[in-house]
């Protein structure tokens, strides 16, 4: 005689965004942890946990009653969490424990890392202008390694660092990525110029 | 004397059915089994390529030119130049081929009037000198024969070209490829939208194969579109003349004889799998070709003369790496996302092309994976060090050859800094483009003809992972894609097709310096001709070639004793 198995539960996945580039050793974060059931069904109200590197529970939230915009049928919430006390990579696992969620599911988790450095000191303010015409440049992407900013409508974006040897890069579509070492031990402001990047010719050659 | 009894009415319009044609085939067919004889009533019943004897021929013309594009319809004009008559059958609904999809850039030197008004110092020598280059790729291993020919009739080609009505934008560009001074001129967009096939988009190329063919049919030549070639008609099977051809126009098969030559102008074989897997084996069936789904370059002219004895030339042109016989996918989630050409929604293309793609303008806003979920090289990278890593061997024991699809992955983010709709009509998600709401959901929902497998979700969530982690450190410890700027994080998430895109034939059919295609013997086979992109010998990108070389056929076919 055979048994009937009962179907198993939806499958669930996770998604962690809104991670911050850096942290400050012992500094408080948030991030957003959504949830999706395979089977879309609404998973509001439902616990979602974050444990540290050891496997310790350093957080836990409530998965909120709408889906993230633009989404199909993720459930979602912010759930705050605190940095190491030591600068370097932190990593963090989200996880949806399925088996007690109403309606049952399947787990689900999902990985994510914390660049945690040492706490800023000093501000560096970095305005972006195009080369050619010399007007502000807003929206474009500042980084020094994992210290980043985007830049306002004046062109100006401002970073609190710490003390140390970066390298400034800045992104903007349209535009070539200028780079430059730069050595921070003060406040400091730094001038980019962005080449913008001439208009593709629509049937240009292919040379590489 | 030539007999010119179906262009005895050279006013009809000549895309216009042949209602002549239709009539005579059917008395021919019903003339052949009342009793014209066995031989003839085989023949009719069972076309048989070499039972030239009993061939009942429908329409003749003292040339017969296969293929109404940028070689064709100037080999057209010129043997109506000659007072030959001309029948051009076209396999499509109209006409142009890949000219028509063109961004209209020639590239023809000489010291032209229009290089002179510039100030552009050039002639035949230094463009043969150019073109026969040792240290560039695309002009090293071409036959310098042909080359010379090329160099010798630039001018007078040039001129041919405004005698016959195409205008040029008057700006030089250049020197581009293996030319030292610049010789590029655009020619103008046709002034009609509607009949530019892709308009909006630059297809200058539409200016120059709408105005051939308006002085081709102006000087008389017959165009008959949607008259697929089906075979070349030669007195044996290996030996002997070129008599004519047999085409295909709905369900009619229909003789048409030549009585001074064939010219075959079919356009290439990119979108032939089987045929361009003889140069690199890798070039699978998931690599779709630019200008479909206008045009198949689907080595038609090439596996007709083969047939019948036609050896390939200069096959290593094909597989140099330096020019555009592979490209990237630049609008990203339709099938046919080649870099310059995109079918708006107004384009009589659309229904067939589903999607106009995501236009991506900065390799930094997505990663591209492997069928398996895995990065495979720096996605800001558009060399040929990139295609051979896209098709390189990936695990896959069921398909050994080919790279499989590509995709690229994005999230909410990346459409916000690109602007994107991603939404029909500019992606199409029937197998082309896909959205969830997590990446281990994503990978699930990809589903294509081309994906053999189903992709592994963990695969895919670690790739993703790992980026990110090159986006934290500044670094890319995997395939030094530069300073990765941008996180995969945000939901929903994204895939979009991003698989090669394959574009120039850069080998053909062996021809001598009259365009006479030659045989696997190295004898010419009389009366049959080959120009454009279907001819091998010759490794320059675009138009130049093939109006050079449609006039240079034509000439010769036109003055062949008959």
């Amino acid at each position: 005689m055979t048994e009937v198995e009962a179907a198993p539960p939806p499958a669930t996945s996770l998604a962690v965004w809104d991670v911050p580039s850096a942290v400050g050793a012992g500094e408080r974060f948030a991030v957003k942890v959504g949830v999706k059931s395979a089977d879309g069904c609404a998973l509001g109200g439902n616990a979602v946990a974050v444990r540290d590197g050891r496997g310790a529970v350093a957080a836990t939230g409530t998965l909120g009653e709408a889906p993230w915009p633009g989404t199909e049928a993720l459930y979602w919430t912010e759930i705050q969490l605190q940095a190491p006390a030591t600068p370097g990579a932190a990593a963090f696992v989200a996880r949806f424990d399925g088996g007690g969620a109403n309606p049952p599911h399947g787990d689900g988790s999902a990985a994510f890392d914390v660049t945690v450095v040492e706490a800023a000191e000093h501000t560096l303010t970095v305005t972006v202008t195009d080369k050619d015409t010399a007007a502000p440049l807003a929206d474009a992407h500042v980084r020094l390694g994992a210290f980043r900013a985007i830049t306002g409508a004046s062109g100006t974006a401002a970073l609190r660092l710490a003390k140390g040897r970066y390298t400034l890069v800045v992104w903007k579509a349209g535009y070539e990525m200028p780079s430059a070492p730069l050595e921070i031990a003060a406040d400091t402001a730094f001038q980019v110029e962005m080449p913008p990047v001439v208009e593709e010719n629509p049937d240009a050659r292919w040379k590489m | 004397m030539t007999e010119h009894r179906d262009l005895s009415s050279h006013d009809r319009a000549p895309e216009q059915e042949t209602p002549a044609a239709v009539s005579r085939r059917s008395f021919l067919t019903k003339g052949a089994a009342a009793g014209v004889g066995a031989a003839a009533l085989t023949a009719a019943a069972a076309p048989d390529v070499h039972a030239q004897g009993a061939m009942q021929w429908d329409q003749t013309a003292d040339v017969v030119i296969v293929g109404a594009g940028v070689a064709g319809l100037p080999a057209a004009i010129t043997a109506r130049d000659l007072g030959a008559s001309v029948i051009v059958v076209e396999e499509n609904f109209d006409i142009g081929g890949r000219g028509m999809l063109s961004g209209g850039r020639v590239q023809l030197g000489g010291g032209h009037p229009l290089q002179q008004k510039f100030n552009i110092k050039d002639s035949a020598d230094q463009v043969f000198l150019d073109w026969v280059r040792f240290d560039d790729g695309e002009s090293r291993y071409s036959d310098r024969d042909l080359v010379r020919v090329y160099a010798d009739e630039n001018a007078s080609t040039y001129q041919f070209l405004i005698d016959n009505g195409v205008e040029f934008i008057e700006k030089p560009i250049g020197p581009v490829d293996a030319s030292t001074v610049p010789r590029i001129f655009v020619t103008k967009e046709w002034h009609i939208p509607a009949e530019v096939i892709a308009p909006h988009r630059g297809r200058n190329g539409s200016g120059l194969v709408r105005r051939l063919a308006e002085s081709a049919r102006k000087k008389g030549a017959q165009i008959l579109l949607k008259h697929k070639m089906l075979r070349l008609v030669r007195e044996q099977p290996t030996s002997g003349k070129v008599l004519g051809i047999v085409v295909q126009n709905g369900d009619r098969a229909i003789n048409i004889r030549a009585t001074k030559g064939v010219i075959i102008a079919t356009g290439g074989h990119t979108g032939n799998v089987e045929f361009r897997r003889m140069f690199d084996p890798r070039l699978t069936e998931e690599y779709q070709q630019a200008c479909q789904p206008y045009v198949y370059q689907n080595a038609d002219g090439e596996l007709a003369a083969m047939d019948i004895g036609a050896s390939l030339w200069a096959t290593a042109i094909q597989t140099t790496e330096t020019g555009a016989a592979i490209t990237k996918t630049r609008h990203i989630g339709c099938r046919w996302g080649y870099a310059t050409l995109v079918y708006e929604p107004d384009s009589v293309m659309f229904p067939q092309a589903k999607a106009t793609g995501l236009t991506v303008k900065d390799w930094q806003d997505i990663i591209m994976v492997n069928q398996f979920g895995k990065r495979f090289w720096n996605e800001a990278d558009s060399s040929y060090a990139f295609f051979n890593a896209a098709m390189a061997y990936n695990g896959d024991k069921t398909k050994l050859n080919g790279g499989g699809p590509i995709w690229a992955i994005f999230d909410a983010d990346a459409v916000t800094r690109e602007k994107w709709d991603p939404k029909p009509p500019h992606v199409d998600p029937d197998g082309f483009f896909f959205s969830a709401d997590t990446l281990e959901e994503l990978a699930g929902k990809i589903k294509n003809a081309h994906q053999k497998q189903a992709m592994p979700g963990a695969a895919l969530t670690e790739a993703v992972s790992r980026y990110n982690s090159f986006v934290a450190d500044g670094a890319d410890k995997d395939f030094k894609k530069p300073t990765p700027m941008h996180k995969i994080e945000k939901p929903p998430f994204y895939a979009a097709w991003a698989t090669p895109i394959l574009h120039d034939t850069l080998t053909g059919l062996r021809t001598n310096t009259r365009g006479e295609v030659i045989d696997t013997r190295g004898k010419v086979i009389p009366s049959l001709y080959c120009a454009g992109e279907t001819q091998g010998g010759f490794a320059q990108h675009g138009l130049a070639r093939c109006v050079v070389f449609g006039r240079v056929a034509a000439r010769h076919c036109a003055s062949h004793a008959t």
